[in-house]
């Protein structure tokens, strides 16, 4: 059964993409964090420091639509098992995965005068997918219920990673508003794409199940397998691949982000779209697999072998094998990633009670998803806070996250998380919508419990 | 470190957070490493493709065989002793065949060899026809030998000196006759006379013929004085023949027996037999004989008979048995004459032999050299010459069967494999334009032999016979499909199971009733598919 679970992992990958705007619902809002500043080119001007230095951090979260990762996975003995049967059951008729992992490196924030300008990098990987009951049942519950039916197995998806290397600039144009714009530049690390269009249709026959595969579909990859047969086809995708020199391939793209930010000092609002025009041109170690035509098995061919006893199923199973092999193609194409909007503010009740809320539009598998949260946040002291989050997405279940954000002297330290309870019972954070982040304040000391700053005016 | 947290903390310090201690200071460390612990995110990705293992409760239809068998692909080599062949009316034929080892003429050449292991002439006269020694009723004409040697002692007793000069007219080699000339001197009187001689040298004999036509060798034998007078040869004048090998006789070699191995032809059709009848319409046992030695012969059946598969011994009886058969022979050294003799149901007992269910042939047959004992009819023989004598049981698939069952064993061993797998059902589909039925019941036994589950419940139509019209040809395909479904307690008894006892049986269209005929023209196609159940906890 190895290969069974190597074929569903393959699946499973192949269903993920990135590009989506499946990003953390508490960090936007947080006005004067570094992490706010990826979201909107113009909060920079919240940060309450002449010079931020942005320190590494990670963000991370698995998002499945219909269904949640403790449904379908369980822990035995310290291993990772996949519960088929809970997948079917759960599944609706499509269903999507998506999945955003960024790791930030390195960044700085300048504020002189009414300017503000920024500089950062990170290591995003984007994906999303589109999948099927049907494709579930098969695996979950093989192909006896779908005899003499013919089902579209075909996913849809798409999953990328790339270095980001963005150059922001605001300015505020009252001393309560700016806005900003920032530039990036997009370095293709590696990607998984289920090219538009793709059909892969099985048919199982009733006389002795005869299995007949319509095959319309295009594997685009770069840098994610390794393939010279269909019997030996490698898994090389590492989302988690960091390395100078990708930064110079051909593999290259440019996006914008541009925002605005209104700062009524208790009241504090936000409005931003990201990755605007984003999208990575595959120029260079792509590998592309092409399935198409109408392939059919309907048994072995070896009743005149056995009748001359000398039947050799190994050969038999190799030359059914070549049947299916698909064409290798190597031109070059092109990953479109979505803008996100984000609009939002965040209120002061009082001293100690800041409330917010968030409308975000991501692109999940071609359309635009909404997804709200509403945010509460408590001050502990002049350098914690407490927060509580509730958000929302369409087709996933209603969530509530937890997020601390310290302040100590020149340092923010910001740990959320989207999906809290599922951190708490899966203990796996790769799901549960974690965001680690910390910065690095220079210049001027902020004043004690000045975690942002009450006006755009310029900056001495 | 103290130095670097600190300074995170305010790098402009005004004595609040010097001390590693402070609790803002732990807080802070606090934080921090939760935040490390954090960190050790795994990607999505992982999450999903790094899996240990599945759980699922899955069934799969999986098609394991499509095949069509036309007949035609089937003709030809099925083993070593079996073909398969077509006849011009597309009439299938099963081929048991068995060559004998090639009898060979060493029994003749042996026989010459032992005769002309030394052959002495004392010359006594200067002109002799010496007889050449053969058995009584062997009269040949030529021997071309091999290898030998050829010796002489000639000696001169006379008081003068002599030429000699010997001659041996029908010993020549490349067209020249046998010589031997010299000059001896006188002899002294006392003492060994002078002599020429090459007992210390023997020629080499190989590469001469004997020319036979008179049976007798000539020889001619002068010792003269050198003014020309003719003397008488002395005694103690010799020539002798040793060690002749012969590679080639002709003429007349008498009538004699000539025995030929006995073998054994296994028959396999019938050697799985369990119940029922069946006959066959026209089968034939081939003899066929290839013939190298040039002479007259008759071959004598010295055993003929079948074993049953019920351990009987049947003798075939008939003409061919009591009279034999002549089979022909070449005329030209190094050609071969094959002559085939058919043994049917005219000529002996073969139906009832057949319906006998035999499993083997046995064999022997030998040759009769000159039946006729006819003296005029010269023969050759190479010390190469070989008859070999191919028996070849044909049964054409013209017949009718009714519950013709055979059974077979196969081994098996699932042991703890598919362990995971709770049920499966074969279905098994066939498209029959063949005129007969298959059916099969199975019974799966342990090691100690015993019954642990049954393959299927009652006997199984596989296949249906295809109608076939008066003169028993088919002329329609007949479609069934079964399931042998494998579940519960039959599946415990089939993974307990060492071996599978199958029971296949045949009927042809109305039960056997009629004879049909099973030709390249039809053809069978067999689906087999599976529906395992399989459960993955």
């Amino acid at each position: 059964m190895m290969r069974y679970r190597q074929l569903t992992g393959l699946l499973s990958c192949l269903g993920l993409a990135a590009g989506l705007g499946a990003q953390n619902l508490t960090a936007p809002l947080l006005s004067g964090s570094w992490q706010s500043t990826y979201h909107n080119p113009a909060m920079v001007h919240f940060l309450p420091g002449k010079y931020t230095v942005g320190l590494p951090g990670v963000a991370n979260d698995l998002r499945l639509e219909n269904l949640q990762y403790a449904d379908i996975f369980t822990r035995v003995d310290g291993q990772r098992i996949l519960d088929l049967n809970a997948w079917s059951l759960l599944a609706d008729d499509e269903n999507a995965v998506q999945d955003v992992y960024s790791v930030e490196t390195l960044g700085l924030a300048v504020q002189t005068g009414r300017w503000g300008l920024s500089v950062a990098h990170r290591l995003r990987v984007q994906g999303e997918a589109q999948y099927s009951a049907a494709l579930v049942d098969l695996l979950a519950l093989g192909n006896a219920p779908f005899i003499g039916q013919t089902v579209e197995l075909a996913p849809r998806g798409e999953i990328s990673s790339w270095q980001e290397l963005g150059f922001g600039v605001s300015y505020a144009v009252t001393d309560k508003i700016a806005i900003g714009g920032r530039l990036k530049y997009l370095a293709g690390v590696s990607n998984i794409q289920i090219a538009d269009g793709g059909s892969l249709r099985l048919r199982t026959g009733e006389e002795n199940f005869a299995l007949t595969l319509e095959q319309d579909f295009t594997l685009n990859t770069v840098r994610a397998i390794s393939y010279e047969s269909l019997n030996q086809i490698g898994l090389l995708y590492n989302p988690n691949r960091l390395v100078p020199g990708d930064l110079f391939t051909g593999n290259t793209g440019v996006a914008v982000d541009l925002g605005v930010a209104v700062n009524l000092d208790r009241l504090r609002l936000n409005a931003s779209v990201t990755d605007l025009g984003a999208g990575v041109d595959w120029q260079e170690e792509i590998t592309g697999l092409r399935f198409v035509g109408t392939e059919s098995f309907s048994g072995l061919d070896v009743l005149e072998d056995l009748l001359r006893d000398t039947v050799s199923l190994e050969s038999a199973i190799d030359s059914l094998t070549l049947n299916f092999e698909p064409e290798e193609i190597a031109g070059t194409y092109s990953t479109d990633i979505a803008p996100s909007y984000w609009i939002g503010g965040e209120y002061d009740v009082n001293d100690r009670i800041t409330a917010g809320a968030m409308v975000a539009l991501e692109n999940r598998v071609g359309q635009l998803q909404p997804a709200v949260a509403l945010v509460g946040r408590y001050t502990l002291n002049d350098w914690l806070q407490l927060g509580l989050n509730l958000n929302h997405r369409a087709g996933v279940r209603t969530n509530v996250g937890l997020h601390v954000y310290a302040t100590p002297g020149r340092v923010q330290l910001f740990a959320s998380s989207d999906k809290f309870f599922t951190l708490l019972t899966t203990g796996n954070t790769a799901v549960a919508g974690i965001r680690l982040g910390a910065a690095l304040l220079l210049g001027p000391q902020p004043q004690p419990g000045q975690r942002r700053r009450s006006t755009f005016a310029a900056h001495p | 470190m103290r130095f670097y947290l600190a300074y995170l903390w305010d790098p402009f310090p005004a004595g609040r957070c010097l001390d590693f201690f402070n609790p803002y200071c732990m807080r802070v460390l606090l934080l921090c490493f939760t935040a490390c612990v954090l960190l050790r995110c795994d990607s999505a990705v992982g999450v999903l493709t790094e899996i240990d293992d599945t759980r699922y409760r899955a069934e799969f239809a999986v098609p394991l065989v499509d095949s069509r068998v036309a007949l035609p692909q089937l003709v030809g080599e099925i083993d070593e002793r079996v073909t398969l062949t077509v006849d011009a009316d597309g009439l299938l034929r099963f081929n048991y065949t068995d060559t004998v080892p090639a009898v060979t003429s060493d029994q003749v050449f042996d026989e010459l060899r032992a005769l002309a292991r030394g052959i002495p002439f004392a010359i006594t006269k200067r002109q002799q026809q010496v007889p050449f020694p053969l058995p009584d009723d062997v009269r040949l004409r030529m021997l071309r030998i091999k290898s030998g040697s050829f010796t002489y002692n000639f000696p001169n007793t006379y008081a003068q000196p002599v030429r000699i000069r010997l001659e041996v007219a029908n010993a020549t080699r490349d067209g020249k006759p046998l010589r031997v000339s010299g000059q001896l001197p006188a002899y002294s009187g006392s003492g060994a006379p002078p002599a020429l001689t090459n007992v210390g040298a023997p020629l080499d004999f190989s590469g001469y013929a004997f020319d036979l036509s008179d049976g007798t060798v000539s020889v001619d034998y002068a010792i003269d004085a050198l003014d020309g007078t003719p003397l008488a040869p002395p005694e103690q004048t010799l020539i002798a023949f040793t060690n002749l090998d012969v590679s080639f006789i002709e003429g007349y070699f008498g009538q004699s027996p000539y025995p030929g191995p006995s073998d054994r032809l296994e028959i396999d059709f019938f050697e799985n037999y369990e119940a029922g009848e069946i006959s066959f319409v026209d089968p034939i046992i081939r003899v066929r004989i290839r013939n190298g030695f040039g002479l007259p012969a008759r071959a004598v059946i010295d055993a003929l008979n079948v074993e049953t598969v019920d351990g009987e011994l049947l003798q075939v009886t008939g003409q061919v048995v009591d009279e034999g058969f002549d089979f022909d022979y070449p005329t030209e050294p190094g050609n071969v004459a094959t002559t085939t003799y058919l043994i049917n149901e005219d000529n002996s007992n073969l139906r009832e032999l057949l319906s006998a269910k035999p499993v083997a042939l046995n064999y022997q047959i030998s040759a009769l050299i000159n039946p006729e004992a006819d003296q005029n009819i010269t023969g050759y023989l190479l010390d190469t010459s070989t008859y070999a004598a191919t028996i070849t049981v044909e049964l054409p698939l013209y017949g009718a069967a009714s519950d013709f069952a055979v059974r077979d064993s196969f081994a098996i061993n699932l042991g703890g494999e598919y362990g995971e797998i709770e049920a499966a059902t074969f279905r098994i589909t066939t498209d029959n334009e063949l005129p007969f039925d298959l059916s099969v019941t199975g019974t799966f036994l342990d090691s100690l032999g015993r019954a642990v589950a049954d393959l299927t419940d009652g006997e199984l139509l596989i296949i249906d016979a295809s109608p076939v019209d008066a003169q028993g040809q088919p002329t329609a395909t007949a479609s069934v499909s079964t399931d042998i479904v494998l579940d519960g307690d039959r599946l415990r008894g089939v993974r307990e199971a060492s071996q599978l006892v199958l029971t296949t049986t045949f009927a042809t269209t109305n039960s056997g009733t009629k004879a049909v005929r099973v030709t390249d023209r039809q053809q069978l196609r067999v689906r087999i598919g599976a529906r395992l159940s399989v459960n993955h906890q």
